[in-house]
């Protein structure tokens, strides 16, 4: 498991994580992604689609710092979701705080919509 | 600056790696180490403590953390041999060195078969001095971390024990649950995984001839999970006996949930009560894995889902919605939880839930207990011995 920044700038902060995240490789992965995200206080774009599985421990640190990152007055989209993956964060309702895009371009569309 | 200054203060009163404990009568085996161990003793690396004969070397050890005691033979009173039998029966994880004339075969003998790790000769050399007591410091270090690491595991096993036990007191585990009830049949099981998530099934009957039933998953392992699911299933089942509909049920609860939940723990939940005279249900779930419908003589389904999210991650009022369906005679429906259909084999394969379909296809219009058990049969011989890392809930109810 491990975690990419993409890009960090005055508007936005692009993550990519890959890999499986449950309990056996979360590992320092949680405080490494909330001081990458949540600590910049700007709109988080978290790349899923290297993700093969999700456990609820990495949905946890996902709505965590999605949170956060609205009691900042920033939004956190999730990007290119493997389709279980997808599937998790749909059955569990996570959508409503985190939208779910598939392109770059709608990813960021969305948050400036909200913004 | 001064977090540094503060940090070196603290550096100095820490415990040294290791303490020694050197009993001798006369100054110059003191001398001897203070010397030799400059170093160690100036970086903390090491400790020495010093005692003049056999009973206040045992009473310093009663005092001190100590790793290592290195004894002259010769001692004031009793002799070095009666502290290394002392030390044996006392203190059996100090590792010792004894010191005694050089060709004093008879009594080195002695000294190891009481015990002592490793022996020295007078006149003592420096070099080995050095080395010995070393040596047996490593020695004695890599026994202590030993012992720690077990004590450590047990209390996880003792922590996880005890998550099992609060988890497997909620659920309803005596069946047939309701002998004197025809109308429908009843069956729950729970396989909890090594690490003790926070899973639970619960039903009962409610006042004007309604059976109450729900599913759960609570995100996390061990005692925190095991405690906010049983914080869960109660207040579930709380609003349903008060008599709430499922939506409100789950609504309630989140509120209740959301307060005070600063490690964001949250816990998917489905909740439906069956008419049991017309077998009407009416259900709201929260983030859960939607239950199936077996219908006799038909495809599985899956039941429609409703408005409704994780419990504990978003407050607001109108979040859960509620669903409505009626089961005919011989309808089962089929409950189950995430750690089913996550089951892995060796490849790390999912089990799915298309093989779930499959089985209960294959199991048919029957008996609750039937369709549960053939499920974990089929989980078990898929997963091919992997230990799961997650907990199995099941629930059918078959409307008769």
């Amino acid at each position: 498991m491990d975690m990419t920044v993409i890009n960090a700038d005055d508007e936005l902060t692009h993550v990519k994580l890959r890999g499986r995240v449950d309990l056996d490789t979360i590992g320092d992965l949680d405080r490494e992604f909330t001081r990458h995200t949540v600590t910049r206080r700007k709109d988080v774009i978290v790349d899923l689609s290297d993700v093969d599985y999700l456990a609820s421990i990495g949905l946890r640190m996902l709505i965590t710092a999605a949170k956060a990152l609205n009691k900042f007055g920033a939004r956190m989209v999730l990007l290119n979701p493997h389709p279980d993956v997808e599937d998790v964060l749909r059955t569990a309702g996570f959508d409503k705080v985190m939208p779910i895009e598939h392109d770059l371009e709608s990813a960021r569309e969305v948050l400036k919509a909200t913004a | 600056m001064e977090t540094r200054a503060a940090g070196q203060d603290i550096a100095q009163v820490s415990a040294p790696r290791a303490t020694v404990l050197v009993v001798a009568s006369d100054l110059g085996l003191k001398l001897l180490v203070s010397q030799k161990f400059r170093r160690e003793i100036r970086e903390n690396e090491l400790a020495f403590v010093f005692a003049e004969d056999g009973g206040s070397a045992l009473k310093t050890l009663g005092r001190n953390d100590v790793d290592v005691v290195v004894t002259d033979v010769q001692l004031p009173g009793a002799d070095g041999l009666t502290l290394l039998f002392d030390l044996k029966k006392y203190f059996p994880n100090i590792r010792s060195v004894i010191i005694s004339a050089y060709g004093d075969m008879r009594t080195i003998r002695r000294a190891l078969n009481l015990g002592a790790f490793d022996f020295l000769t007078k006149p003592i050399d420096l070099d080995d001095l050095g080395v010995t007591i070393l040596k047996t410091v490593e020695e004695s270090l890599t026994l202590k971390h030993a012992v720690r690491d077990r004590e450590r595991l047990t209390a996880i096993r003792q922590e996880l024990d005890v998550a099992r036990r609060i988890q497997l007191s909620m659920i309803p585990r005596t069946f047939p649950a309701f002998p004197e009830r025809n109308e429908f049949d009843i069956y729950g099981d729970i396989k909890t995984a090594r690490d003790v998530g926070g899973d639970f099934y619960d039903f009962c009957i409610l006042e004007g001839d309604r059976l109450y039933f729900a599913i759960s998953d609570a995100s996390g392992k061990g005692v925190p999970a095991a405690l906010f699911m049983a914080v869960t299933r109660t207040m579930i089942k709380a609003d349903a006996v008060k008599g709430h509909s499922p939506e409100k049920c789950l609504s309630e609860t989140n509120k209740i949930l959301c307060m005070e939940n600063e490690f964001s723990m949250f816990i998917t939940a489905f909740c439906g009560i069956l008419d049991i005279g017309t077998g009407e249900v009416t259900y709201s779930n929260g983030g859960h894995k939607l239950p199936l419908l077996l219908r006799a003589g038909s495809e599985i389904e899956t039941l429609q889902n409703t408005d409704g999210i994780a419990l504990g991650v978003l407050e607001g009022d109108s979040l859960y919605g509620l669903g409505r369906m009626k089961l005919g005679h011989g309808d089962t429906i089929f409950l189950y939880s995430d750690g089913v259909t996550e089951a892995v084999n060796r490849e790390l394969e999912l089990y799915t839930d298309k093989r779930l379909a499959n089985v209960l296809s294959a199991v048919g219009p029957g008996l609750p207990k039937d369709a549960v058990e053939a499920v974990l049969g089929a989980v078990e011989i898929f997963s091919e011995g992997v230990s799961q890392t997650d907990d199995m809930a099941l629930l059918a109810i078959r409307y008769n």
